[in-house]
C-alpha cells in the first residue's frame, strides 16, 4: 500500500504488487489510472514516499515446480497485471533452472496481453525468463491480435494431456473468463484479484472477494459461520491470490 | 521549565475510568489485535471494536470502499464474527492489553439489541458497551432506529434494562435535531453519547453510470465530514450533561483537541487508522505536548471550553 502524498486528498493508499526487488530497494510498475497514480507520475527521483508492506500472499510455486518437466506452468498476465506475476516468472525460471539444469529451455509458458503495444513491458527481459512469450494486443500492434485467452485456448487445448498448473493476474473479466477455461479443464489455477482497499491490514473488511466455504481454510475473523455455503475473504489478507476454483463470480 | 508540567490526559466516561482520551472508532480498528503491530495498544484510553451482533453477520457484496474528496464512502454491512465468537476468540487477545475493551454492538429489532447486550454484559474483559443505533429496523420497514425519537428512546431504555456496563449511544447523525436525539439518549438511561456516526452518502461513476458502491449508499467518513461532527459535538454539549465522545474526520492532535474544546471529553479515531495506522499514539502524544506547551494540568479542563468567553 502506498501514500501517494501527505494530506487529505487522495485520503487512501493504493495497493501495488511488489513488481521487482533490486540492489537497494524495489520497484512497482504502475499504469495511469486515476488521481493516485497520476500523481504517483509526477514524483521525482529522491522524493520521499510512505509504504506499508508487504502484504498478503503469494503465488504458491512448490507444485508447479515438480510438475514442470512434464508440463511448464503457464503464466497469464493482462496489462499491468504482469507487475504481480513478474516475480514468479523469475522465481519459476530459476527453480526450474536449478531441478532441470536445462540452461536453455527452463521456465514457465508466459502469455501477456495487453490493449496496446504501449502498455506492453520490455519483452525482452520476458523471452530470456520465460519458456515461450505468447504476447497478444486488441489492435493487434504488438504480437497476435486478440486477447489471451485465445491464446491460453491455443496454448492449453481441451484435449490437452497433461494439464499445467496456472496462474494468471489481470483485469477482473480476463480472470473470469480463465477461471471458467480452467475449471472445464480441471487445471489447478491460482489467481491474483484486486478490490476496493483501505486499511491494508484486515481491519476494515472492504477488500473482499466472495469463495465458497471450502477453501483455504484461514482462521481468522473475516470467516462466517462455516456452514453457508459461501463467504467472504479479504484480498488483503487471505488473498491476493486465491484458488480458482474457489472464487464465487 | 516547560518540561517539568506534569500533565494529566486522565478522563471518565460513566464510571470508566480511562489512562487517556483517545480511543479507535468502532468498525476502523477490527478486533483490535490488527493493529497491534502498528500502535502500542496498551497505550490507548480504550479499545472500540468492530460492530458486533448476535449471529455472525456477512455484510454486503463488493464494491465496498470508494475514496471521495476527502473522505471515503463505506458499505460493509456491519461484517462480523458474532458475540460469541467474538468473546471467545478476541477477548482473551484483548486482555493482554491491559486496556479497557469497550464493545459496540446493534441489532435489527428493539429484542435484538436487548439480548446482545444481555449476553455482553458483564462478560469479564468487556469494560463498557457502545450500541450503533444507526442501523435500520426490521420492523419499521427498515427505517434507521436512530432517526426517530420515540424508537430511540425505546432500544436504549431496553438495553439499559439489561446492563449495568457503562453504556454509550452512538448516535446517527443523519436527523435534523441531533440536539433532540441526544436528548432522549439521555433521558432512557445512556452514560455518554459517541458523536457521529457516518453520514449517509452515495457516488457514481459516470462511465457506467452506475453506482459505485454495490450496496448504493454508503457511510461518509474522514477529514470532509469534521466540520459537520465538530458542530453537532458542539449543540449537543449545550443540551445534555453526560459526557459526549466526539469522532469524525481526526486526523491529528489539532483536530482531536477542536473536539475537545466543541465539548467532547474523549475522542475517537476512525478513518485516520487506514491512513496511518499510528494515529491514535501520535495524537496521545500530540496532546500531551500540547498541553505542555499551553501549562494546562488536566485534559478535562479542556471539555468545552469553546463555549466560554
Ligand atoms: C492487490 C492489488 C495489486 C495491485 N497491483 C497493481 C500494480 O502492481 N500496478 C498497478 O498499476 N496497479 C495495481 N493495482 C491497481 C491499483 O491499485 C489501482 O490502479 C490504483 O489504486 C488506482 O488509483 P488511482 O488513484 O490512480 O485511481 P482512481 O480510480 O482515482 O482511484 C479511486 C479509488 O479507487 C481505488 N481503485 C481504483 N482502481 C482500483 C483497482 N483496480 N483495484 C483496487 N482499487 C482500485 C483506488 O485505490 C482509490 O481508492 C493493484 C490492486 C490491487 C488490489
Ligand atoms: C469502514 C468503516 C466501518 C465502520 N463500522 C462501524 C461499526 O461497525 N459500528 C459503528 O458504530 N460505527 C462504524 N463506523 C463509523 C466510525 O466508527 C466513525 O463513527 C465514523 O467513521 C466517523 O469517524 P472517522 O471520520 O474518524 O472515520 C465505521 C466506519 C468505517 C469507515
Ligand atoms: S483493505 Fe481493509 S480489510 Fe483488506
Amino acid at each position: 500500500m502506498l501514500q501517494v502524498r501527505d494530506g487529505n486528498d487522495p485520503l487512501l493508499k493504493r495497493p501495488f504488487s511488489l513488481f521487482r526487488t533490486i540492489a537497494g530497494g524495489i520497484q512497482l510498475l504502475y499504469r495511469i489510472q486515476g488521481k493516485g497514480t497520476t500523481l504517483i507520475s509526477q514524483l521525482a527521483a529522491g522524493d520521499v514516499v510512505s509504504l506499508l508492506g508487504p502484504l498478503g500472499n503469494a503465488y504458491p510455486v512448490q507444485g508447479a515446480a515438480s510438475a514442470a518437466s512434464v508440463s511448464p506452468p503457464v503464466i497469464i498476465a493482462g496489462g499491468v497485471g504482469i507487475a504481480s506475476v513478474f516475480p514468479l516468472i523469475e522465481s519459476i525460471h530459476e527453480v526450474m533452472h536449478q531441478s532441470t539444469r536445462d540452461t536453455m529451455n527452463g521456465g514457465a509458458t508466459v502469455i501477456y496481453g495487453a490493449r496496446t503495444a504501449e502498455e506492453l513491458l520490455d519483452l525482452d527481459e520476458l523471452k530470456a525468463l520465460s519458456k515461450e512469450l505468447h504476447v497478444c494486443t486488441d489492435d493487434g500492434s504488438s504480437g497476435e491480435k486478440g486477447n489471451v485467452l485465445d491464446l491460453l485456448k491455443s496454448i492449453v487445448p481441451a484435449e490437452a494431456g497433461v494439464l499445467p498448473v496456472m496462474y494468471a493476474c489481470g483485469p477482473k473479466p480476463m480472470l473470469r473468463a480463465v477461471a471458467e477455461y480452467a475449471g472445464s479443464l480441471g487445471a489447478k489455477t491460482y489467481l491474483s484479484m484486486e478490490e476496493h482497499m483501505a486499511c491494508g491490514i484486515g481491519a476494515c473488511l472492504g477488500c473482499v472477494v466472495k469463495t465458497k466455504s471450502k477453501g483455504q481454510d484461514v482462521d481468522d475473523s473475516a470467516d462466517i459461520e462455516k456452514s453457508t455455503e459461501w463467504k467472504y475473504q479479504r484480498v488483503c489478507m487471505e488473498g491476493p491470490v486465491f484458488n480458482a476454483e474457489d472464487i464465487v463470480w | 521549565m516547560v518540561d517539568s508540567v506534569s500533565v494529566n490526559l486522565e478522563v471518565t466516561i460513566g464510571n470508566l475510568k480511562l489512562k487517556n482520551p483517545v480511543m479507535s472508532a468502532s468498525g476502523t480498528f477490527g478486533y483490535g489485535p490488527e493493529y497491534a503491530e502498528f500502535a502500542d495498544l496498551s497505550r490507548l484510553g480504550a479499545i472500540v471494536v468492530k460492530g458486533l451482533s448476535l449471529e455472525p453477520k456477512e455484510g454486503n457484496p463488493p464494491p465496498r470502499i470508494v475514496e471521495t474528496a476527502s473522505g471515503m464512502l463505506n458499505a460493509i454491512g456491519l461484517q462480523n464474527i458474532g458475540i460469541s465468537a467474538f468473546i471467545k476468540e478476541k477477548i482473551p487477545l484483548l486482555k493482554y492489553f491491559n486496556t479497557p475493551v469497550i464493545v459496540n454492538f446493534f441489532g435489527d429489532s428493539i429484542d435484538e439489541y436487548a439480548q446482545a447486550a444481555e449476553r455482553l454484559d458483564g462478560v469479564d474483559g468487556i469494560h463498557a458497551l457502545e450500541m450503533n443505533i444507526s442501523c435500520p429496523n426490521k420492523q419499521a420497514g427498515w427505517a434507521v432506529f436512530g432517526t426517530d425519537p420515540a424508537i430511540t428512546s425505546k432500544v436504549v431504555t431496553a438495553v439499559r434494562n439489561k446492563t449495568r456496563m457503562p453504556l454509550i449511544v452512538k448516535l446517527s447523525p443523519n436527523v435534523t435535531d441531533i440536539g433532540l436525539m441526544a436528548r432522549v439518549a439521555e433521558d432512557s438511561g445512556a452514560d455518554a453519547l459517541s458523536l457521529i456516526n457516518t453520514l449517509t452518502g452515495m457516488a457514481i461513476d459516470v462511465r457506467t453510470r452506475r453506482p459505485k458502491l454495490s450496496n448504493v449508499r454508503g457511510g461518509l467518513s474522514g477529514p470532509a465530514i469534521r466540520p459537520v461532527a465538530i458542530r453537532m459535538v458542539y449543540d449537543v454539549y449545550k443540551v445534555v450533561k453526560i459526557p459526549l465522545i466526539g469522532m469524525g474526520g481526526i486526523m491529528n492532535t489539532d483536530d482531536a483537541l477542536e473536539f475537545i474544546m466543541a465539548g467532547a471529553t474523549a475522542v475517537a479515531v476512525g478513518t485516520a487508522n487506514f491512513v496511518n495506522p499510528g494515529t491514535t499514539i501520535e495524537i496521545i502524544d500530540g496532546l500531551s505536548s500540547f498541553m505542555k506547551k499551553e501549562q494546562i494540568k488536566e485534559i478535562c479542563s479542556l471539555t468545552g471550553v469553546a463555549h466560554t468567553g
